[in-house]
């Protein structure tokens, strides 16, 4: 889990984060904290979850609120930039996706995937809104695919996986036939469908729906051997 | 598994990758909502999908970024009542005046509020919102009214500016998940409505779409 650069929190065994008063539903299951005068800058070694950041993002506690941007902004701020390529309007998309998030905490279900993939998801699709609302120019698939196969990322930002298993899965894209490669990061990445990429590529629509599950099945079956 | 699994299946990946639309894409959520053994099989793609978002590279945010959030999120701190005793013993007179005036406003809003409420409850809902459609530029547009009721329905009013070639229109959920509004044809006065099978809280965006060339309209239900 991610380092948080100069916030400190009171935990216990129970209390997990400082929350402020509640405005909005926080997830279920979160512990609270009463807070203390004098109380809240003890420092301590643990990591918030991202569930606890989340909770008290989502009532306002403007310290909490500070860890989960910093801990998640460039994450947000890179997956924008790749898809809409221009950091202004990347930016744009990453403060839209925290409003979103702020706003639409309550909606977030544990059971069906992590918070970072959650934001994540977000964010890739408010980034393909504004590609498509601001018509901004195609990006070749290829730099995307290039630069989703370098491992760059900071150290402890990437989570779920294990590093070398996240490399597995960089090496089964790399090693898709090109035109697999190409239709997986238009729909993954670009958000374009089977027909869109038929028309673009002037292939027929059933060569490219059988790319896209091919090189899926590849991946899922990486993934899973991985584990 | 019987042949919707085999249909189900087949489109899977792209289930989960999220690009399957209409008809095709109402079949399967259908299909899925009745069968664990597919709705799996599509999560095991949507883990897939989650692993290579998380392999976009991370990139520092410009300066400023987590400021500019925080404040447009959160609300600025109160300054302090420095002077609540004087304002406990304000005087009686200035209070009732300031009371009687307090009324007279706002009475019609309690009339209409109170008029607002036996509509819905004529009409068996629970909420009816207004939300301003844009251009791309920033312009006004038109007007979508959203119904939260039994059924859920919009309606959406285009202004004659804005009226030529619109041909398709697509909610966008607070998931991500877009849900086409097949009903969707704007009559001559520039008006089309109809039901939604979704939870009018859960709605993000509303896009009525041209044709190429065009701008598309958007409301958003956010704000």
């Amino acid at each position: 889990m991610n380092a948080l650069h100069g916030v400190s929190f009171t935990f216990s065994a129970s209390c997990v984060t400082p929350l402020a008063r509640t405005t909005r539903s926080a997830t279920p299951g979160i512990a609270r904290c009463p807070i203390q005068d004098g109380a809240i800058d003890v420092v301590t070694d643990v990591d918030p979850s991202d569930e606890s950041l989340l909770a008290g993002f989502a009532t306002g506690d403007p310290r909490t609120a500070a860890a989960f941007v910093r801990r998640f902004q460039g994450r947000v701020f890179g997956l924008a930039l790749t898809i809409v390529r221009q950091p202004a309007i990347a930016e744009e998309v990453a403060q839209e996706t925290f409003t979103r998030v702020y706003r639409h905490a309550g909606n977030y279900d544990a059971r069906k995937g992590r918070v970072s993939t959650w934001l994540l998801s977000i964010a890739r699709n408010l980034a393909i809104d504004h590609t498509r609302m601001k018509r901004l120019d195609p990006v070749d698939p290829e730099v995307i695919a290039a630069e989703i196969s370098i491992e760059n990322q900071v150290p402890g930002a990437e989570e779920g996986m294990q590093p070398d298993e996240r490399d597995d899965l960089r090496s089964a894209i790399t090693d898709l036939p090109d035109d697999q490669r190409r239709a997986l990061v238009l729909t993954a990445y670009m958000g374009r469908t089977a027909k869109e990429i038929s028309d673009l590529d002037d292939v027929p629509l059933g060569t490219v729906k059988t790319r896209i599950r091919t090189a899926m099945l590849k991946l899922r079956s990486e993934l899973e051997v991985a584990e | 598994m019987d042949a919707r699994c085999d249909q189900t299946r087949e489109i899977a990946a792209e289930l989960a990758l999220g690009i399957v639309e209409g008809e095709e894409r109402g079949r399967a959520l259908k299909h899925l909502a009745e069968c664990p053994e597919c709705r799996t099989e599509v999560e095991r793609y949507a883990d897939l999908v989650d692993e290579l978002l998380l392999l976009a590279p991370h990139r520092e945010a410009p300066v400023g970024f987590e400021s500019r959030v925080l404040n447009e999120l959160l609300p600025a701190p109160k300054p302090k009542r420095r002077r609540r005793l004087q304002l406990v013993l304000a005087p009686v007179a200035a209070a009732a005046a300031a009371a009687a005036i307090v009324l007279t406003i706002v009475a019609p809003d309690l009339r209409d509020a109170s008029h607002y409420h036996q509509t819905l409850q004529e009409a068996n809902g629970k909420e009816f919102e207004a939300y301003s459609l844009h251009t791309e530029a920033g312009s006004l547009a038109g007007t979508t009214f959203s119904y939260e009721g039994a059924p859920n329905w919009l309606l959406i009013t285009v202004d004659p500016a804005h009226r030529a070639d619109l041909r398709t229109a697509e909610l966008v959920m607070d998931d991500g998940s877009q849900v086409p509004l097949r009903w969707f044809h704007l009559d001559p006065s520039g008006s089309s409505g109809g039901g939604i099978g979704v939870d009018p809280h859960h709605i993000s965006v509303l896009r009525l779409l041209p044709g190429a060339g065009d701008e598309p309209l958007v409301a958003r239900f956010a704000d």
